[in-house]
């Protein structure tokens, strides 16, 4: 079609979020390969950056919404740690992993619809809500567990997290399964387009006849179901839900946001770019013991590619501005 | 007085971009003391060429002499210490400090004490806003003013720093007449007792006439020619300078049968804003809601819409009541509104046009429940072709069209939208005269196929060519109805001001 | 150029399952290409003859108890030419991290294990996956929950704190004693705790007051919970403390109140800094542990087992002492 031909200077690299997490991504894993290519470069260790990844990968999609919507959700840590804690607690006293699992995914979206009817109606600023909810749940945490951890020992539950199909850990299928369909969900439906245009500019959506009330409570709500799918992963994985889990959690999901694209003003951002930056980030962590480095270097060197990511993306929209005028 | 003394003149000035020249050999002289005006269509390179004066650009051939002596400033304070202050379209004004802390920003009146003199500064500040005929508490956070008293703010602070050449670029735009008046009689006593001189553009032709002394004319970036008298001159041969071609009828004419009543306000009340407005519009008729900036109008089609809380008040669409509490219910209904300030209320700058154009009914682009760009893309391009927006592809952002086409782009979202009701507000603001015909056509085009269409505007000539019937505002309330046949800018600026015909 | 990068995504990760040929666990040989601080390879145990490597992995490197435990490790290591490779996460709380670093450790095929679990049954998983791979794993200062290991070297916790306990009921008798403890959930401090309150049991003139507050093993989060229990108990007359770092906490909140003579601040670990503090009066008392002990104990036990064919003993008990003000010199080095 004629219009696709006109458009295709369009479509370049500038116009992708994604593209300032591709770079660091190829660079360190070609790096890596070269450096290490013995110990880097097996099966096994890249399904372990695989399954390393897929809590901070999921929590990362689940933040893009919020901060496409010129938001942030600082709960999910402290919401992981809690979904946890009940999923273990259910399974602990019935064993039915269904329930388990309806259970936590039902905590996942009411604390979502929670952070964002307030957030919405009440015009609460994203930043204070989620870091009332996030002290607040913790606090749960602790309450429910009185600070013991709960152990799972049930191996039909703990087959999801450890084991693997054709070779590659389930954690990274579900992974990718859910940024799939959340980029699904942000290309495809009108969700996805209102939530961009209210994040892009909130007042001329509003006349635009958006329904942002709405719309924001989705993308928190989206937030809470992804941390409640991370956090079964998460037990399922680990076999124990400790009160002080997913600690800190929250910043890694935005740090890998932020290197997958999504812009922290809001308006702008990929889920497939969101689970590139948490691959990047256990990348790191992987290449840094590989090679014998301490870890004080890990945060400076993550702390690095933040900065190197951003510093990308803003180029490539000056670049794009440029080659527009 | 204005003398033969040459203050600015422009030598060979060329300014290329990649693909695009902008300025092709401009030469021209600027005398000390005079209004000279800027005319040209946008694109034609006014602003290039002031963004070379004031140091934005440098010019990559020729050279700018001020007061014979050759410079090159490289920036907008080089430019303000050699004496050249701009007011710009888009002000420059800090919306989170006060009045006083804008005007005197990095130059506070201080006291012995090194501290700065508040109450100096407020007395001060007063002094300049009085002069241009407004009563502006020095302490109200710029953000909480209206555009057009932000917009006096801004030529406060350029005067209140004195300078030998002010650039004013559409500075009346967003003020009423009264303040229009007081501005000019500003421009008139810093010419007289100061000398100063001024570089003034502007698309409204009876104010540059009246303000203007001589004028250069500008298009596609050529030096088309001077006007030595703008008070003498015939504006077709102005107007034949800047497009190249006569405009003989400015609002195209307008032969439209007028159907049922579409749309019925019937006493809107918002509180401490507007009080029991009241009026109806048919099918294929252009309602102007007219009156000084500030009466209310834009507050009107708030509430119209739902953007705004309703005290009292019902709305009648196609004889039946119908309750609006948000834009959405408006859309549903078929009412459409096109902003005053399209970049902040009418566009996702940063999306592409497409999107900007079927957000309002995205779900009419669904194939088997998901959004479907191409079908998205076939609708936009027709709306490109009807309103000849100029793109090379509508996946570009909206931010890097002229105001013309961004102003296109957000009539397209109505017209895809279906709509039956069109609120337009201020439609024709900051747009060349190019543009403006086909706004008007698209208006007339509109009201043909049966749309009833409101025009809110505060430019007379616009109300009157383009109206069927005027219903002007005053401080919040109706105060005239008037049919286009009988109407005067007399008569409007009677009822305007509250006064009675 | 959209394409461009998918093609080139997907030629690297073709390229990662084409280069599964290091699967097998035949002699490497050594990279050609080393980067400064990286080694070749590990090689396969034939003994005496290639390197060994040994992975530390404590439960973090910002606390001296551990950074003493690599020391001593790496002391153990040079005697028997073993090369020790130690990382560890920015804090105890970070339980997947240290997972994640163990199960990077086992990829580079070390032919030992050495860790300080922080998650004790959330550990389990990855032992196993070294049980499976022929890799021995033995657990310092604290134990994990599940899995093959080949020998537990530390302290018994509990026997610790029960130690602490007697020596308040022997040393203080009478009064009321609150306790701050560091992770909530954490096996080792809530043994020490368990074991303290066993340790006053006899005593009836000991009460505790109030509940056990958390201080995560912060310093200042230790000065900042004593201030609040000496705001909400006046009268204390004890201090317990399950580490060294949160009681020289404690201990400056209880000078800066005035209340040395009244409160006895008891630490847990035996710190050099926390004997200093002793000899000056801000703290009390310390259940020293000897995380030398165990790192050298670890080393050499691994190193026979590999070597040697030993078995070692599945549990081997470091024991502890109390440090006062009179052995408090002896402390200032670890044990």
């Amino acid at each position: 079609m004629i219009w696709e031909i006109k458009t295709k200077k369009e479509l370049a690299f500038t116009n992708k979020p994604w593209v300032s997490a591709i770079l660091p991504l190829i660079i360190l894993f070609v790096s890596m390969s070269i450096i290490k290519t013995d110990t880097f470069l097996t099966t096994s260790n890249i399904m372990n950056i695989l399954r390393q990844s897929s809590t901070y990968a999921i929590m990362a999609v689940g933040m893009t919404f919020p901060i496409i919507t010129g938001g942030i959700d600082l709960s999910q840590g402290s919401l992981l740690a809690v979904v946890a804690i009940v999923v273990g607690m259910v399974i602990r006293d019935t064993g039915n992993i269904l329930l388990a699992v309806i259970a936590g995914l039902a905590i996942g979206v009411v604390i979502g619809t929670l952070n964002g009817v307030v957030i919405a109606f009440l015009g609460m600023p994203p930043f204070i809500m989620t870091l009332g909810t996030m002290r607040a749940l913790r606090g749960v945490a602790l309450l429910l567990t009185k600070g013991s951890p709960i152990d799972i020992k049930l191996e039909s539950f703990r087959f999801m997290g450890t084991e693997s199909l054709l070779g590659i850990p389930i954690p990274a299928y579900i992974f990718v399964l859910v940024a799939i369909a959340a980029q699904f969900i942000l290309s495809k439906t009108s969700t996805g387009r209102f939530i961009f245009a209210l994040g892009s500019n909130m007042e001329a959506a509003k006349i635009s006849g958006v329904r942002t009330n709405w719309n924001r409570i989705k993308a928190y709500m989206i937030s809470g179901i992804c941390v409640a799918i991370a956090s079964v992963l998460y037990i399922s994985r680990l076999g124990s839900a400790q009160p002080i889990a997913g600690e800190g959690y929250e910043l890694e999901a935005v740090a890998a946001a932020v290197i997958g694209g999504t812009s922290i003003v809001g308006g702008e951002g990929s889920a497939i770019g969101s689970i590139i930056g948490a691959v990047v980030v256990a990348l790191i962590r992987n290449a840094m013991v590989l090679m014998q480095v301490s870890t004080y270097w890990q945060s400076i060197v993550i702390g690095l590619v933040i900065v190197v990511s951003v510093s990308i993306d803003i180029i490539r929209k000056r670049i794009e501005s440029r080659r527009v005028n | 007085m204005v003398n033969e003394d040459v203050i600015l003149r422009f030598e060979h000035i060329s300014k290329v971009f990649p693909g695009v020249k902008a300025l092709d050999d401009i030469s021209f002289d600027i005398h000390r003391g005079e209004v000279h005006v800027l005319l040209g269509e946008n694109g034609a390179g006014k602003s290039t060429l002031i963004k070379i004066l004031t140091g934005v650009y440098g010019a990559d051939e020729g050279r700018i002499l001020l007061n014979s002596q050759e410079v090159k400033p490289t920036g907008i304070l080089e430019s303000r210490a050699l004496g050249i202050g701009t007011v710009f379209q888009e002000n420059s004004l800090v919306p989170h400090l006060t009045v006083a802390e804008n005007i005197f920003l990095s130059r506070e009146i201080k006291n012995k004490a090194n501290l700065i003199d508040w109450k100096k500064t407020y007395v001060e500040c007063e002094r300049w806003t009085k002069g241009l005929g407004v009563d502006i508490d020095p302490r109200i956070q710029v953000r909480r003013l209206s555009v057009a008293e932000q917009q006096i703010v801004e030529i406060a602070k350029i005067l209140s720093q004195e300078p030998s050449i002010i650039i004013l670029d559409e500075p009346t735009s967003t003020l009423s007449n009264n303040e229009i008046n007081n501005l000019f009689n500003i421009i008139n006593k810093l010419k007289e007792e100061k000398e100063i001189t001024f570089i003034y553009i502007s698309h409204r032709m009876e104010e540059i006439k009246y303000i203007g002394d001589r004028a250069t004319v500008l298009r596609d970036g050529k030096y088309i020619g001077l006007v030595p008298d703008l008070n003498e001159a015939n504006l077709d041969d102005i107007i034949k300078m800047i497009v190249g071609r006569t405009l003989d009828e400015k609002f195209p004419k307008r032969d439209v049968e007028v159907g049922e009543v579409l749309f019925e306000a019937k006493n809107l009340t918002v509180n401490k804003t507007i009080y029991d407005v009241s009026f109806n519009v048919r099918s294929g008729e252009v309602l102007g809601l007219a009156g000084l900036v500030g009466c209310g109008r834009t507050s009107t089609a708030k509430a119209i819409i739902g953007m705004l809380p309703k005290e009292k008040g019902k709305i009648r669409m196609e004889g039946k009541t119908v309750t609006i509490n948000t834009p959405n219910d408006a859309i549903k209904l078929g009412i459409g509104y096109l902003p005053e300030d399209r970049k902040r209320e009418g566009l996702l700058l940063d999306k592409p046009i497409r999107e900007n154009i079927t957000l309002p009914v995205l779900n009419k682009f669904k194939r088997m429940g998901l959004l479907s760009k191409a079908m998205e893309s076939r609708t936009v391009m027709e709306y490109k072709e009807i309103l000849s927006i100029k793109t090379p592809s509508i996946e570009r952002k909206a931010k890097y069209l002229s105001g013309g086409n961004q102003q296109k782009v957000v009539f397209s979202k109505w017209l895809c939208a279906k709509t039956k009701l069109y609120i337009f507000d201020e439609p024709t603001r900051g747009i060349d005269v190019g543009s403006k015909s086909e706004i008007y056509r698209i208006i007339n085009d509109l009201a043909a196929e049966g749309a009833a269409i409101i025009v809110i505007s505060s430019e007379l000539p616009e109300i009157l060519g383009v109206c069927d019937r005027i219903v002007v505002m005053c401080e919040g309330r109706v105060t005239g109805e008037i049919g286009a046949g009988e109407a005067t800018q007399e008569k409007i600026m009677k009822f305007a001001i509250g006064g009675v015909v | 150029m959209k394409k461009l990068l998918a093609i080139l995504l997907v030629l690297c990760l073709a390229s990662s399952m084409v280069a599964c040929s290091s699967q097998e666990p035949a002699s490497k040989v050594p990279t050609p290409v080393s980067s400064t601080p990286a080694n070749p390879a590990p090689a396969e145990s034939t003994p005496a003859n290639k390197e060994l490597v040994f992975a530390l992995l404590p439960k973090t490197l910002t606390n001296p108890y551990f950074v003493a435990m690599q020391e001593f490790a790496e002391a153990e290591a040079a005697k028997h030419g073993i090369k020790i490779e130690c990382i560890a996460p920015p804090d105890e709380t970070k339980v997947e991290e240290q997972i994640a670093m163990f199960e990077t450790m086992l990829e580079k095929k070390v032919d030992a294990i050495l860790v300080v679990p922080c998650g004790t049954t959330e550990i389990v998983a990855s032992i196993e996956k070294a049980n499976a791979a022929d890799i021995p794993v033995l657990c310092l200062d604290t134990n994990a929950s599940g899995g093959k290991i080949t020998s537990f070297i530390g302290t018994n916790n509990y026997g610790g704190g029960k130690l602490a306990g007697e020596w308040v009921s022997d040393n203080i008798g009478t009064g009321k004693i609150s306790i701050i403890t560091g992770t909530p959930g954490n096996k080792t401090h809530e043994d020490r705790v368990n074991g303290f309150l066993e340790g006053i049991s006899g005593n009836k003139n000991l009460v505790v007051a109030g509940d056990v507050v958390p201080a995560y093993s912060d310093r200042a989060q230790g000065m900042a919970q004593a201030e609040n229990l000496i705001t909400a108990n006046p009268d204390i007359a004890v201090l317990y403390c399950t580490n060294d770092e949160m009681a020289m906490g404690a201990g400056e909140a209880v000078k800066a109140q005035g209340l040395a003579d009244q409160i006895t601040v008891i630490g847990f670990d035996g710190a050099p800094s926390a004997a200093q503090g002793i000899i000056d009066g801000i703290m009390n008392a310390s259940v020293a542990q000897a995380p030398g002990k165990m790192a050298q104990m670890g080393v050499a036990a691994a190193y026979e087992f590999i070597v040697n064919g030993v078995t070692p003993e599945a549990e081997v008990d470091t024991g502890c002492t109390m440090v006062t003000k009179d052995n408090a010199k002896e402390y200032l080095n670890w044990h």
